[in-house]
């Protein structure tokens, strides 16, 4: 169990989020990065489902309760027990009253923290993941984190060595989307040419730029939209949605991000420039 | 064969359907056949199916399984409409006092319709449920009197309370929870619209008819507080169609 000293920036419980809700208006959510929640699961043999925490950008300050065995994950970390440098991406083990300083994200945007069968949180319409307006408990100064107590005896995960490089890529990789062929061949050609730099206001509803391109599409029928989906508005910003969005949307989708591009985008930090790439 | 529902692509895991462009019973009578029988039938292979106005979008389990789902529905889909036979009328209290209608005066004004008369105009007609989005259990609903609709406010506000009422374009609707929003507010119901405690967390669903009716302030807080210690019970009756 830890005690939450200093909450970090955008920190929650995720797992790999709720299905079958959305034609309620409930969205997916689940983990950011699957991808690395997965991998950060795998080195605890849980499932993959297992409830993580995930931070965005500064990680917690927390006091270690009991002891445990915990793994920090995500890129260019440098967290801190009491002082001394931790390991990253590996199981370690903290005692009793030691502090662990998660500390920021040097080159990405989201880490995520694991134990042995996960954090203990009542799941909520079929999943732990935090969504404002479900009672999902949000982490706080002063909030316990507590985990599982009883350990699932096989995982459903086989991640031997997880490819850090993979998020060296710049290029968002994306098929076309139901209203891509409304657009005229001179702005295709201006999406795929542009470097989009992402804006500090993106969270997990939506990545959004700093700049669009030259012209937007007309407003569609309110019609479904996913994560991944990529919104064009009529004044020509740019908008993908990503694990919190909503079900459904009224402005026209261009593109759909591939699966492994939506965990990508989420590790990009604000400031960061990308290109789209149809595959 | 008719020409709809179109075939679209919407990424590895999902296919949309689309029908004519257009916000119309008949053409989401038609979406909600389609959601039924699918839903029905291929429940093994799919997360879920998400309907809107003029379309549906069909999420799968494993991309494996589209391509093949996709050469069915070429084929012409065995589809048997499901008629509803029933259908819930939901009564729906709202208190329209200008302390909830944060709206009501501005567009009274620019409409040059009294507010007792927006009032009227928006506790007359049956509502269609036409489907449940942007927030968790927001119903979209059709029949809005035309003499009162009003444009999305350009800059939306950070929060709208729970139960508040709204009109935006020809649309009007309920924020089922506290949200950010640019509906114009005109009024605010007790009722609990979206609870994750019930089997059936949402209120209303999609076919359901919807009416409001005017209560005042001190009526509000009764009902708040029925609601509150679950006595309340919601006016809800059945009706053949």
């Amino acid at each position: 169990m830890f005690k939450v000293l200093k909450p970090g920036l955008q920190t929650t419980y995720q797992d790999m989020g709720r299905f079958g809700y959305r034609e309620m208006g409930v969205p997916l959510s689940g983990a950011m990065d699957q991808n690395l929640a997965g991998f950060a699961n795998s080195l605890f043999n849980n499932q993959r489902n297992a409830v993580v925490i995930e931070f965005t950008v500064i990680g917690p300050l927390l006091e270690v309760l009991e002891n445990v065995e915990v793994a920090i994950c995500g890129m260019g970390l440098k967290p801190l027990c009491d002082n001394q440098p931790l390991p990253i991406n590996q199981k370690v083990v903290l005692q009793k009253g030691q502090q662990l300083k998660v500390g920021s994200l040097g080159e990405s945007m989201r880490g995520y923290m694991a134990v042995s069968g996960g954090f203990d949180v009542v799941s909520v319409l079929g999943s732990c993941s935090y969504y404002p307006s479900l009672s999902i408990p949000k982490i706080e100064r002063g909030s316990l984190l507590k985990m599982k107590r009883e350990k699932s005896k096989s995982s459903d995960l086989n991640i031997p060595t997880f490819d850090f490089d993979f998020y060296n890529n710049k290029s968002i990789k994306v098929a076309k989307g139901p209203e891509f062929e409304l657009l005229g061949e001179e702005l295709k050609q201006e999406l795929f040419k542009t470097n989009f730099k992402i804006n500090p206001q993106s969270n997990r509803m939506a990545t959004l730029f700093d700049k669009g391109i030259s012209m937007g599409v007309k407003e569609i029928i309110t019609a479904p939209v996913q994560p991944g989906t990529v919104q064009l508005t009529p004044s020509g910003s740019l908008v993908v949605l990503m694990r919190d969005a909503q079900a459904t949307g009224g402005y026209g989708r261009i593109f759909q991000l591939t699966p492994d591009a939506i965990n990508l985008l989420a590790q990009k930090p604000t400031g960061l420039t990308i290109k789209f790439k149809v595959f | 064969m008719n020409e709809f529902p179109v075939i679209k692509p919407f990424g590895e895991q999902a296919v949309l359907l689309e029908w004519n462009n257009e916000i119309s019973f008949s053409t989401h009578k038609e979406v909600m056949g389609y959601k039924k029988f699918i839903d029905s039938n291929y429940q093994s292979i799919l997360i879920e199916t998400v309907p809107t106005y003029c379309s549906l979008a069909i999420y799968f389990k494993d991309k494996s399984v589209k391509e093949e789902f996709i050469s069915v529905l070429k084929s012409g889909i065995l589809f048997s409409e499901t008629i509803q036979k029933k259908q819930n009328i939901i009564q729906i209290p709202v208190c329209y006092d200008l302390e909830f209608g944060l709206d009501l005066a501005e567009m009274a004004e620019k409409l040059k319709i009294a507010i007792d008369e927006i009032i009227s105009r928006h506790t007359t007609p049956e509502y269609s449920v036409y489907f449940l989005g942007f927030l968790p259990g927001f119903p979209y609903l059709g029949g809005l009197d035309t003499k009162i609709a009003f444009p999305r406010k350009a800059t939306p506000r950070q929060k709208i309370s729970k139960g508040s009422v709204g009109i935006a374009g020809f649309q009007t609707g309920i924020y089922t929870v506290d949200s950010p929003g640019g509906w114009n507010i005109i009024g605010r119901s007790p009722l609990q619209f979206f609870d994750v405690t019930q089997s059936t967390p949402c209120l209303m669903s999609s076919g359901d008819v919807v009416r409001f009716y005017a209560i005042s302030r001190k009526r509000f807080d009764e009902i708040s507080k029925e609601v509150a210690n679950k006595t309340y019970k919601v006016r809800m009756e059945v009706r053949d169609v």
